[in-house]
């Protein structure tokens, strides 16, 4: 009998308190999310099974925990706290990136530093409200709209905050198609949205295999520290566009991004224990990271009014939202807004250029976080 | 600690200003870059025409000795710069291995193989140039001295012996 009263006491039902059970709310949310809503489900599903994995309670001391040494999800979790996988998921995004679009116009990359402004103002905003530069930068990044570079740069400076910081970042990638047309339309005359974009110029293939070298060097000599993201965002986009490496470039940008994207979701959901998690710091970093993709939208968009302003060649200014990286679905967003008001209007081709260089620029912006406050 | 005495305390203020300044600095520096690859790419590709016959004629250098020129006085004059010159040393070469005077479909032939563009045009070019010149036993030769021609400008420059 005993032994079965200790069996009792040491199940899942015996230990849960109300946090476990937010928590597990929480990942239904985000599955529900990701299978019913199609919104992100590559990321949300992974993620969201990863909550309800991270809060089943167990008994402490048996290696279970992601958090206990020696657990299997801790050797995992291994990755995120190193700052392995974002690396690995920047090269299978630069195999699958095309840069034509950039190449063909290249003043639309502007618009991807413009909306890097979201960053460090939230940075600003995170040191105002009591956390320290190290957790302010990470809670900054967000505003960058890229989970990799926030999971790499909260590895770095604040290994605590990885959970939330990526739930935050993940979760308004995911909502994307929420968050930004409302400050798209408030900041654009109908007018400005009706602009149309003059077909892009046809890219060489010299042209696609000199730009990650080139674009390599320069940004690594400028930013060192963002290193291991362009590094390897560049490697794979040179792998995708020398064609003769074409069997890598397949690998990276399924079988090595798949792979990574599984384990990095199902760890960094499984992270999200309770009581590391519903925290009064947990609750600040979603507002501020609201704050700061609103912002980062807003700046891009600004920016692109006053291109327009000291311009000739007029460009639709919705495309700055596309600056937040959050590939593809904040272009998807642009192309959606654009084609709102006129139907033959298409923008998605061209807010491609402003979303990659997004990815360039936010990780740039981290690794000049990482070396100012490292 | 909050506020803006938070901000001042960590340098926010010049982090934020020098971090967004370094994000626009390499973005437009890429941009810049990016803006000027066709310029690049086309001034590679003009230049790297050269290649295509100088790399066979360096071979051809290379693998077989060459023998002395047979008629080591005659002097060439060239009034078209770039691609002619060129060829002409090219082919000046050849038949200085083959010998003078020489018969115009070999030297076509050799040239060919010798992976010269644009053989016969170039050929044509030097008999109207007059720095090739046939002979009445349908052989032919390069010209020396008064044979020579001016150049639709005038110009005539001498070159040393091959």
């Amino acid at each position: 009998m005993e032994l079965l009263i200790d069996f009792l006491q040491n199940t899942g039902f015996a230990m849960a308190d109300y946090r476990n059970l937010v928590m597990i709310g929480v990942g239904l949310i985000f599955l529900y999310l990701g299978i019913a809503k199609h919104y992100e489900p590559l990321l949300l599903v992974p993620i969201g099974f990863g909550i309800l994995v991270g809060n089943v309670p167990v008994f402490k001391g048996l290696g279970l925990g992601i958090y206990e040494k020696g657990a299997v999800l801790n050797y995992l979790y291994f990755g995120v706290s190193k700052g392995i996988y974002p690396p690995l998921i920047f090269l299978g995004i630069g195999a699958m990136t095309d840069f034509s679009t950039l190449l063909a116009r290249p003043k639309l990359v502007l618009l991807g530093a413009a909306a890097q402004l979201g960053v460090f103002l939230t940075f600003l905003g995170a040191l105002f409200l009591g956390f320290v530069p190290r957790e302010a930068a990470s809670i900054g990044i967000i505003g960058g709209a890229d989970g990799p570079t926030a999971i790499f740069l909260s590895a770095k400076l604040a290994p605590h905050l990885v959970g939330p910081i990526a739930i935050a970042a993940y979760s308004y990638m995911a909502l994307v198609p929420v968050i930004q047309p409302p400050i798209m339309k408030l900041l654009t005359s109908r007018r400005e949205r009706l602009i149309k974009m003059s077909d892009p110029r046809e890219v060489s293939l010299q042209e696609r295999i000199l730009f990650p070298i080139a674009g390599f060097l320069l940004c690594c000599f400028l930013a060192p520290a963002a290193l291991p993201l362009l590094g390897m965002l560049f490697l794979g986009n040179l792998l995708k566009e020398c064609l003769v490496t074409d069997r890598l470039a397949r690998t990276a940008r399924t079988a090595v991004v798949d792979t990574v994207t599984i384990i990095l979701g199902l760890t960094v959901g499984a992270s999200t224990q309770a009581d590391v998690f519903l925290t009064a710091k947990s609750v600040g970093i979603f507002i501020l990271g609201a704050c700061s993709f609103m912002v980062a939208t807003a700046g891009g968009v600004i920016f692109a009014k006053f291109m327009n302003v000291v311009s000739q060649d007029k460009i639709n200014p919705l495309l700055g939202a596309a600056g937040v990286s959050a590939v593809p679905d904040s272009a998807r967003v642009v192309q959606m807004v654009g084609n709102a008001e006129d139907p033959s209007n298409y923008l998605l081709m061209h807010a491609m250029a402003p979303n990659v260089a997004g990815v360039i620029g936010s990780a740039i912006a981290a690794g000049v976080l990482w070396s100012f406050i490292g | 600690m909050g506020g803006f005495s938070a901000i001042n305390a960590a340098n926010g203020w010049l982090i934020a200003a020098l971090g967004i300044s370094v994000v626009f600095f390499g973005l437009l520096s890429l941009a810049f870059i990016v803006s000027y690859f066709p310029r690049m790419i086309a001034w590679w590709n003009a230049h790297a025409k050269a290649p295509k016959y100088f790399v066979p004629w360096v071979k051809s250098l290379i693998s077989q000795p060459l023998a002395k020129p047979t008629s080591s006085k005659a002097t060439v004059q060239s009034v078209e710069p770039g691609e002619l010159d060129d060829a002409e040393e090219a082919l000046r070469l050849l038949t200085a291995h083959m010998g003078e005077p020489f018969k115009l479909p070999r030297l076509i032939e050799v040239a060919e193989q010798r992976g010269l563009a644009r053989v016969h045009s170039t050929i044509n070019g030097l008999l109207i140039k007059g720095t090739m010149v046939g002979g009445p036993d349908g052989l032919f030769r390069w010209a020396i001295g008064s044979e020579r021609k001016s150049g639709p400008q005038g110009v005539e420059v001498s070159r040393g012996s091959t």
